[in-house]
């Protein structure tokens, strides 16, 4: 097993970021923290506030509540990709779906609104944009993803006219404007990712929300999905209850239909293929995915687009000492959900605590995956999945598919579920 | 620096012993991971902190140990319909699913 490297001493893992110069830094205090954090134990620095992040910070301090730990995240809120679909459909508003920090602090996580920018792996440091030195016992990277810009012609600027609005906040909010400002009998067009991405069934339940708007508002219009993939994350589920809810509003092209999709023309708003140009009214183009910006700043993607790490502790392949979760990090079996970065921040934070009260092996966890999505306001469809750690990666011990041919009944509670479900995880990260 | 930083850690360490860990048996790998602590935090994203739900998703911090085994072992064997826990109960051994009540109802 590859965790407690206490004695590692080799300093081929040094890092010095461009930019972060640890002279310069040491000469700053701790500006505006005079308070740290809670706790006379071990320091453990959590990167990033989101499921993965958040989560791993407030288990830290439930499993090991001595010891010392702070959380850097830039953003004072954090606005879910979970529900933002919701927000599309009117279902929730912005307000639901956005969380702030205090619930952190107040059970004794140090909080800092800052921006790693450098990692020192041998001194256990992270540098911040501020300037300031963070030294950690244990380190626990939740990135995130990032885009693949300019592939298809898609850059930051294209965003602002076609949002991806795959990373929820200002871009989710931009893409309900352009919703709601287009004609009734318009054409949405959703172009989802190639794997691997963040939420498998994202793009799906977006079609749904989105139609589930229109036919409220606007019921001459229509979804296409254009994919870049043959088959999609509870297709069965998603299909039946396209056809129950909205007829034929939504149509899905598998990418062996839809061709390689050799440009996107953001003014225009239209895509074209190698076989044809598709225009549309509102175009929601989702780029394909790497690791969050930080992780590569980080040099923790060994050179590749994701993070590898071991598979009971996930402690970094690449920097020892370093631990990467949520979607970032390459886990295998398991899906890139805002639940399953849930998940493995509690495997992880288990493993940390123990590894930092002198433990040196780490037994593998048993944890679990609970996806609700809606399919309309009255019509949940759920995913779950039971999975014993290996070294090797998740085995599936049970799960599955909301079943086929259910009564509205089961559909609806299953909706009514999904909105519990956000309800009850949202106070588990954020409190 | 690492090596003189972690000593100070573990030193911290040994000073104090955590509810949490006490109860983890340590930490040699065995066939079935019985962390009740660990086991449990699955649930609550679904059942609330503490099994006190918010919103449509039953609660189940009413429950006792006994009430709660029967019904994740009913959900296990099928003899009890439900949405999404007869889908989810035959992931855990029976000595997990002891571990689980004991951690949310106390034993």
């Amino acid at each position: 097993m590859s965790n407690a490297k206490y004695n590692n001493t080799s300093r081929r893992d040094f890092l010095k970021i461009a930019g972060a110069t640890g002279a310069a830094a040491s000469a700053f205090a701790i500006g505006g923290c005079a308070m740290g954090p809670s706790g006379t134990g071990p320091r453990v620095v959590v990167v990033g506030g989101g499921f993965g992040g958040a989560t791993a910070a407030r288990y830290v301090k439930k499993f090991g509540p001595d010891f010392r730990v702070t959380l850097i995240e830039p953003q004072t809120s954090y606005v879910t990709c979970p529900f933002s679909n919701a927000y599309l459909g009117g279902i929730v508003d912005l307000n639901t779906i956005t969380h702030g920090y205090s619930g952190l602090s107040k059970i004794g996580v140090h909080v800092v609104h800052d921006m790693v920018t450098g990692l020192d792996g041998a001194a256990g440091t992270v540098t911040l944009s501020s300037g300031k030195v963070v030294e950690y016992d244990r380190l626990i990277v939740s990135p995130g993803i990032d885009f693949k810009w300019n592939m298809d012609g898609y850059d930051e600027a294209a965003s602002m006219l076609v949002p991806h609005a795959y990373k929820a906040g200002s871009q989710t909010v931009l893409l309900k404007k352009q919703l709601e400002a287009m004609d009734d009998g318009g054409t949405v067009i959703i172009a989802p990712p190639g794997n691997p991405f963040r939420c498998p069934p994202g793009p799906y339940e977006r079609a749904s929300m989105i139609a589930f708007y229109l036919k409220n508002h606007k019921p001459r219009s229509k979804v296409l999905i254009l994919d870049r993939k043959d088959k999609f994350s509870k297709q069965g589920a998603f299909t039946e209850g396209w056809k129950r809810r909205y007829g034929n509003m939504i149509e899905w092209v598998p990418a062996k239909d839809v061709g390689i999709i050799s440009s996107v023309d953001a003014g225009a708003r239209s895509i074209s293929t190698e076989m044809d140009t598709h225009k549309a009214d509102v175009l929601n183009f989702i780029p394909n995915q790497k690791a969050g910006k930080v992780a590569h700043a980080m040099g923790l993607t060994g050179g590749g687009d994701w993070c590898p790490v071991d598979q009971i502790t996930f402690e970094s392949s690449v920097v020892p000492g370093v631990h990467v979760i949520g979607d970032a990090a390459v886990i295998k079996g398991m899906p890139k959900s805002g639940n399953a970065a849930n998940s493995q921040a509690k495997v992880c934070a288990w493993a940390v605590v123990q590894l930092l009260s002198g433990a040196t092996e780490v037994e593998p966890a048993v944890t679990s995956n609970t996806c609700y999505s809606l399919v309309s306001d009255d019509y949940g469809i759920h995913v779950s999945v039971i999975w014993k750690g290996t070294a090797e990666g998740y085995k599936k011990t049970s799960g599955g598919v909301a079943p086929a041919n259910m009564d509205d009944a089961f559909r609806k509670a299953e909706a009514g579920y999904a909105h519990g479900w956000y309800a009850n995880i949202s106070h588990d990260i954020w409190g | 620096m690492k090596k003189a930083l972690l000593t100070t850690a573990l030193g911290v360490a040994v000073l104090f012993t955590t509810p949490a860990l006490a109860g983890s048996g340590g930490a040699t790998p065995s066939a079935e991971n019985l962390n009740g602590a660990l086991l449990a935090s699955g649930c609550v994203v679904c059942h609330g902190q503490g099994g006190d739900s918010q919103g449509h998703i039953p609660s189940i911090d009413g429950l006792n140990k006994f009430q709660m085994v029967n019904a994740l072992m009913e959900f296990k064997s099928g003899a009890r319909k439900g949405t999404i826990m007869p889908r989810i109960a035959p992931g855990y051994t029976d000595a997990q699913i002891e571990a689980i009540a004991s951690e949310i109802a106390g034993n």
